[in-house]
């Protein structure tokens, strides 16, 4: 910087001076703006405040957070935001701690804005030291009235959660996939740990589920996954003292990764002692009622040797009729015995896998003996395995055979049809005879209903076989159908799912 | 039929195998004692009990149980159980004939059931297929 001219030319010091002084200002000024920048956009209220609790700065989330202006609260006392009765006590407390040595760096208070309305706040207080002096006292307030509220509500719901699991209606537990993490008393009463063995990890599901019901676990383990839910089942649990417990049990999933679900556990051993009970009741009946009925039948074979062996000749074949008529009533005694056990809910299915062919073989064979009149025509074959119950789903097909024989006197031909696809095993049967009209189709699988017409008055029966079937079929998670027209004859159709399996 | 029966009833042949009958049903067992001692070659012992049985088979060795399901004291299941439990029974075949079959019993031992009413010739089909085949056994000489 050259300068004409007579003036004293600046000394170097004199220069440097005046630059520093200049980059001095220009810092403080940058400092400054930096520091208004901060002052003016930060989310956290902050107010300066001098020893006497004179406001000397407050910054706009102050002003948004209290509801005063700059002018009503700078170079007041910052008593002005507490309510009237509360001045006099602040101001003491202010000053108190003013003089402390140390403070608190946070405390937690509620406010009251000016329209009255309150907010939670979390204060952090500071002083501004002047050569070793508190010269003024920095308070920043963060408004946490939202934190609390979500706070709160989470309490109120891990409460709620709480008393769902203490009330101990039922036995509920939080496992992962293999031990119990948490119990509620209910649920340790039911399996008889104690909750010792539970924080000790001592109480996994698997091993407390006896094998047979593995597979079952599985399964609901499997549809928590894909579904969120499990469908309620029966199944038992082996007690810490080797006691099985039956037990009903549901559940959802709580978490995916790593999995976590909420089981539902319900103590059914009364019902099941119970069940047991009418289920021997129904036993005894059974064997009670059957056992001189089988006498009848045996002492009538008895009889008509001991009468042949003396050369007598039954002259209107008596005996025949006797013990057709005792075949009859048993046949009737088991149905209505049968119905009971399925209403009451049991009549337990086996869970094999078998080969429809050879059972639709026996049954064909066995029918074709008692009747000879008729010609039972099997077509088709299945090529996948049924899994069930035999005996049962034999007891279908016997009732369909027998039921198209009864209704098609004279009409020489029953027609079988069997087919299978991956899903689906169907058998038909189908006969000519007197059919079944169009309102009497929708009803014949009810319990007790027989059809009727003039033609039909002399059949026997109590109308329960279909009523029988049709819940063997449901059981078995298949369906049975009828078509049938009057006069031309009927086709009933049973449908089953098919199990895992090849039959050829 | 009218007699009673305090001794248990052993049909005199004594070189053939025998079948040991437990029922309570005393119509019944005239009934199997009759038609099995026409309709085939076999000894017949028939006891109305589970314990009369269990206190025979130290005596004898019978090839065949004919048993019934409800019976007083002891149910046919349990003294199915309770004679295969001893070693020289293991093996042996058991038929079991009754008004009301206990199937889920039956489906898990080698038990033959049979409903009552039956058939005698599914009887004696099932006798000799637990029987025949064994080895001949001795035909009745007329």
């Amino acid at each position: 910087m050259v300068k004409s001219g007579s003036k004293k030319p600046h000394t170097r010091s004199h220069i440097t001076s005046s630059l520093q002084d200049r980059r001095q200002e220009r810092d403080r000024h940058v400092n400054g703006e930096r520091f208004r920048s901060i002052w003016e956009h930060a989310l956290d209220a902050m107010a300066l405040s001098d020893p006497q609790g004179l406001i000397l700065m407050t910054n706009p989330a102050y002003h948004q957070l209290y509801g005063y202006s700059s002018e009503e609260v700078n170079g007041k006392s910052f008593a002005i935001i507490f309510p009237e009765e509360q001045r006099a006590w602040a101001i003491e407390e202010y000053q108190r701690t003013f003089a402390k040595p140390a403070i608190e760096p946070t405390v937690e208070s509620t406010i009251r804005r000016k329209d009255g309305t309150e907010r939670a706040v979390e204060v952090r207080y500071h002083f501004v030291l002047e050569n070793g002096q508190r010269s003024a006292m920095v308070s920043i307030v963060r408004d946490i009235t939202e934190q609390k509220r979500v706070q709160q509500a989470l309490q109120r719901m891990q409460q709620r959660a709480q008393r769902l699991m203490e009330s101990n209606i039922i036995g509920v537990f939080i496992a992962d996939e293999d031990t119990i993490l948490e119990s509620n008393d209910a649920f340790l009463e039911i399996v008889g740990y104690s909750r010792d063995d539970l924080h000790h990890a001592k109480i996994h599901w698997l091993t407390m589920t006896p094998p047979k019901y593995a597979h079952l676990s599985q399964k609901a383990l499997q549809e928590v996954r894909e579904r969120g839910v499990c469908t309620p089942f029966e199944k038992e649990y082996i007690r810490k003292d080797g006691r099985a417990v039956p037990i009903l049990i549901g559940s959802a999933r709580l978490q995916e990764e790593p999995l976590q679900w909420v089981c539902f556990v319900l103590d059914i051993s009364e019902r099941k002692a119970l069940e047991q009970r009418k289920e021997e009741f129904l036993s005894m009946v059974s064997h009670e009622l059957k056992t001189p009925l089988s006498n009848i039948w045996i002492l009538t074979h008895l009889l008509r040797k001991q009468l042949t062996a003396t050369g007598f000749q039954d002259p209107d074949q008596y005996l025949t009729q006797l013990d057709t008529q005792a075949r009859q009533l048993m046949k009737l005694l088991t149905d209505v015995l049968e119905v009971s056990q399925l209403e009451a809910g049991y009549l337990l299915y086996a869970e094999e896998p078998f080969e429809m062919n050879a059972l639709l073989q026996e049954i064909v064979t066995t029918l074709q003996q008692v009747s000879p009149d008729h010609m039972i025509v099997v077509t088709g074959t299945a090529t996948t395995l049924v899994t069930g119950d035999r005996d049962r789903l034999g007891q279908v097909l016997t009732n369909l055979l027998t039921n198209a024989i009864k209704y098609s006197v004279g009409t020489g031909t029953i027609d079988v049809f069997l087919t299978s696809t991956d899903e689906v095993l169907t058998v038909s049967v189908r006969d000519y005879g007197i059919g079944i009209s169009h309102e009497q189709q929708s009803r014949i699988f009810e319990r007790f209903y027989r059809a009727q017409s003039g033609q039909q008055g002399n059949f026997p029966g109590f109308g329960m076989g279909l009523y029988i079937s049709s819940e063997i079929v449901k059981r078995h998670g298949g369906r049975i159908t009828v078509e049938s027209e009057e006069g031309k004859g009927s086709i009933f159709t049973v449908m089953l799912p098919v199990g895992k399996g090849t039959a050829l | 039929m009218s007699h009673v029966q305090e001794e248990p009833s052993v049909s005199d042949r004594t070189e053939a195998k025998i079948i040991l009958i437990v029922d309570d049903n005393m119509i019944m067992r005239e009934y199997l004692e009759q038609v099995l001692s026409e309709e085939t070659s076999y000894q017949l012992v028939l006891v109305s009990n589970g314990f009369e049985a269990l206190k025979l088979i130290g005596k004898m060795k019978p090839s065949l149980f004919i048993l019934d399901y409800w019976m007083p004291g002891m149910n046919g299941i349990e003294l199915y159980d309770r004679l295969h439990e001893q070693k020289e029974f293991e093996k042996t075949p058991a038929i079991m004939i009754s008004v009301h079959l206990p199937k889920r019993e039956l489906a898990v031992r080698a038990l033959v059931g049979i409903q009552n009413p039956f058939e005698l010739s599914e009887l004696l089909t099932t006798i000799e297929a637990l029987l025949g085949n064994q080895e001949p056994h001795q035909q009745e000489t007329p």
